[in-house]
């Protein structure tokens, strides 16, 4: 059932037992007090006729079933002729019972006015006998020899029906009212869910995978700041699939990159085993399948070194020290090959960072080494130190080719080639700016690269100083 | 009989398909990135293309559309193994694909395979007095069939394709009965032995004494 209809059905059920509860109190009130009136008006009448037939009755002679019988029923045709169709109905009972005079209706029954008898004087009944309603009234008439009983029944058919109407009309006033209001009730109930129908729509088309649905209520309630609170998830939901999207094609990418690197230096290998090992290959040929298998597995091993360094770093648990600054000059400058061109360090003395020095070196010596890739015009590349508010800034420059815009985010990505084919004829696995970020990253750095087609390069680190 | 283009950007493996085709009479071109292919296939004509996806500036994928045009036969060579990527491939109009790591008698077999169906090489290869149809697999001497047992024929494959080079007698076994671990290289000597009497080539197979057997070139 939907949620309009119920709060539409409980504002109809609360109405209408408002309505009925107030209607009947209201009825009841006027109806006793009707009742009370006639109760009233029907006991003076009765006294009034109780003193006029014990007076009728003492004067007698005697006072004999006959003698009161004939009494009764002259005094019933005076006031017939006094009051007409008006006049009250009587009955007068002996002892035991005996009935001595009754002009009752037929339908007030003998035992109906036995039950009169009993309640006494001072109670009043109300029957309902056939169509009509009457009322009555029992009383002793006293200073006789025998207990004479005068039972008067009053007619009290109009008061019961004029109450009846009076149900009547309220039962078609409150039906009347129920409708409109149900009516009413229903859209109002629906002007007040048609917010909630929106977040529900909006609640399926995101467990759908419509991560951009978002709902626009302002209502100025609690059911806005809903919306806003929905919002926000579905905010957060696009932001974390996006970012989850973005891993998982990082992670195909590096797959895919991955085995192609794989593949290459396989293939050449396991085709050239396989030359030579089928059949007596000329001299030229052999020694050129030797060479590529020589080389080719020696790419796979440098790949293979350069994964687990990556994997390594990848794990953490790496120690920072004070470390100096020339020391790691020192040791960049020794693992670079003799015939490497012009290193220009430009450092200060007594400098020292927070850093692992052996991966602080990898780093450096990647960098310069990519400067180097870069053909540099002056032949140099240069390291630079400077010590700046937050830290010391490690820079490595080289006036090479550049790196284009668009590359400049992809480049720490592994296997990532800039230029594809001569990177590999330089022996670089791809992986040395992945490696180079991962150490930033251990050094809760990052590398900022800084450079323009056909001028160069600029590749910095910021690392925390350390006193030694 | 215009040439085979190889496109691959690793030098190594452009020069062991040159290597294993020009084995078998093939002249090679080689182009090792997109640019430079598709000036080659601008200015002249090849019988067949052998094409790496992955290439530096324009990719396989984007040199097919240029290639389809001039109607060439093109075989895909990828370290790329899903199935997608072959479906694509073929889409593309490849009309073969060969995954990285492949062997280069595979290689060959296709290459060769490939020209014979197109019509760019006979149907038939001519080994000394003998013609060789791999496709129905029958050799016919002076006009007459000459009846070999598949095994036979596989042998005789080896040779065809390996022609004037001592092959291995492990791997000549290897080949043909690759695991089959029923026989033995004795199996070999006897197959060889057959092979010698059906086709009368007790001179072209030569034995080489502690090494192997060779099929003697043509001169």
């Amino acid at each position: 059932m939907k949620f309009a209809y119920k709060l539409a059905l409980v504002i109809l059920s609360l109405l209408s037992l408002a309505l009925s509860l107030g209607g009947t109190w209201t009825i009841e009130r006027n109806f006793s007090h009707v009742q009370d009136q006639i109760i009233r008006q029907s006991s003076r009448q009765q006294l009034r006729q109780r003193y006029t037939l014990e007076t009728s009755f003492s004067q007698a002679d005697d006072n004999s079933s006959e003698t009161l019988f004939s009494l009764a029923t002259l005094y019933a045709e005076q006031e017939r002729g006094l009051l007409a169709a008006s006049a009250p109905s009587f009955s007068l009972f002996g002892e035991n019972g005996t009935v001595l005079y009754s002009n009752m209706p037929h339908l007030i029954s003998y035992s109906d006015q036995q039950q009169a008898i009993a309640a006494g004087e001072t109670k009043v009944r109300f029957i309902s006998a056939g169509e009509g309603h009457y009322l009555l009234l029992a009383t002793p008439l006293r200073g006789l020899e025998q207990a004479v009983w005068l039972v008067n029944a009053y007619d009290v058919t109009p008061q019961f029906a004029e109450r009846d109407r009076q149900i009547r009309q309220h039962l078609v006033l409150q039906c009347a009212a129920l409708i409109l209001t149900g009516v009413a009730a229903i859209l109002i109930s629906r002007l007040l869910t048609r917010s909630l129908q929106k977040l529900s729509t909006a609640s399926r088309a995101l467990s759908n995978g419509e991560t951009g649905i978002r709902v626009d209520i302002s209502s100025g309630d609690e059911l806005e700041q809903l919306g806003k609170t929905f919002n926000g998830m579905a905010d957060a939901i696009e932001t974390q699939m996006r970012m989850l999207q973005q891993e998982t094609d990082r992670q195909k990418r590096f797959v895919t990159a991955f085995t192609h690197e794989l593949k290459t230096p396989m293939t050449a290998i396991l085709g050239y085993a396989n030359l030579l090992r089928s059949g007596e290959q000329p001299a030229l040929k052999r020694q050129k399948a030797a060479d590529y298998i020589y080389h080719e597995s020696r790419r796979l091993e440098s790949l293979c070194q350069e994964l687990l360094l990556l994997l390594g770093l990848e794990k953490g648990g790496i120690c920072l020290q004070p470390v100096s600054i020339a020391a790691v000059c020192q040791d960049i400058r020794r693992s670079l090959p003799e015939s490497f061109l012009h290193l220009e360090m430009q450092c200060e003395e007594n400098m020292a960072v927070q850093a692992d020095r052996a991966l602080l070196v990898t780093l450096i010596r990647n960098l310069v080494l990519n400067g180097a890739a870069a053909e540099p015009k002056d032949q140099m590349v240069t390291v630079r130190c400077a010590r700046q508010t937050d830290g010391i800034r490690l820079t490595v420059e080289d006036h090479g080719k550049g790196i284009p815009q668009s590359e400049l985010d992809k480049i720490t990505e592994p296997f990532y080639r800039v230029d594809k084919s001569r990177a590999r004829e330089n022996g670089g696995s791809g992986l040395g700016l992945s490696i180079c970020s991962m150490i930033a990253q251990i050094h809760q750095s990052k590398l900022e690269f800084d450079s323009r087609p056909g001028e160069g390069t600029r590749v910095s680190i910021m690392l925390k100083e350390a006193q030694l | 009989m215009y040439p085979v283009l190889i496109v691959e950007d690793e030098k190594a493996i452009a020069d062991l398909i040159e290597m294993t085709l020009e084995g078998f009479g093939y002249r090679c071109v080689k182009a090792f990135d997109g640019e430079q292919a598709a000036d080659l296939i601008d200015k002249d004509r090849f019988d067949l293309i052998l094409l790496d996806v992955m290439l530096p500036g324009i990719d396989g994928f984007s040199l097919m559309e240029y290639i389809m045009p001039t109607g060439t036969p093109v075989i895909f060579l990828t370290a790329k193994s899903s199935v997608e990527d072959r479906v694509r491939g073929l889409r593309a109009g490849a009309y073969d694909y060969i995954i990285k790591p492949f062997a280069p008698d595979e290689l060959l077999a296709r290459v060769d395979g490939l020209m014979r169906h197109t019509g760019r090489r006979n149907r038939t290869i001519r080994v000394w007095d003998a013609e060789i149809n791999p496709d129905v697999r029958t050799v016919t001497k002076n006009g007459s069939t000459v009846s070999l047992t598949p095994r036979e024929f596989d042998l005789l494959m080896v040779f065809v394709l390996n022609q004037g080079i001592v092959l291995y007698r492990d791997v000549l076994f290897e080949r043909v009965w690759r695991l089959d671990s029923e026989a033995n290289t004795r199996t070999l000597d006897i197959h060889i032995s057959r092979l010698r009497k059906k086709l009368g080539w007790e001179h072209q197979i030569r034995s080489v004494p502690k090494i192997g057997y060779i099929l003697e070139a043509e001169p």
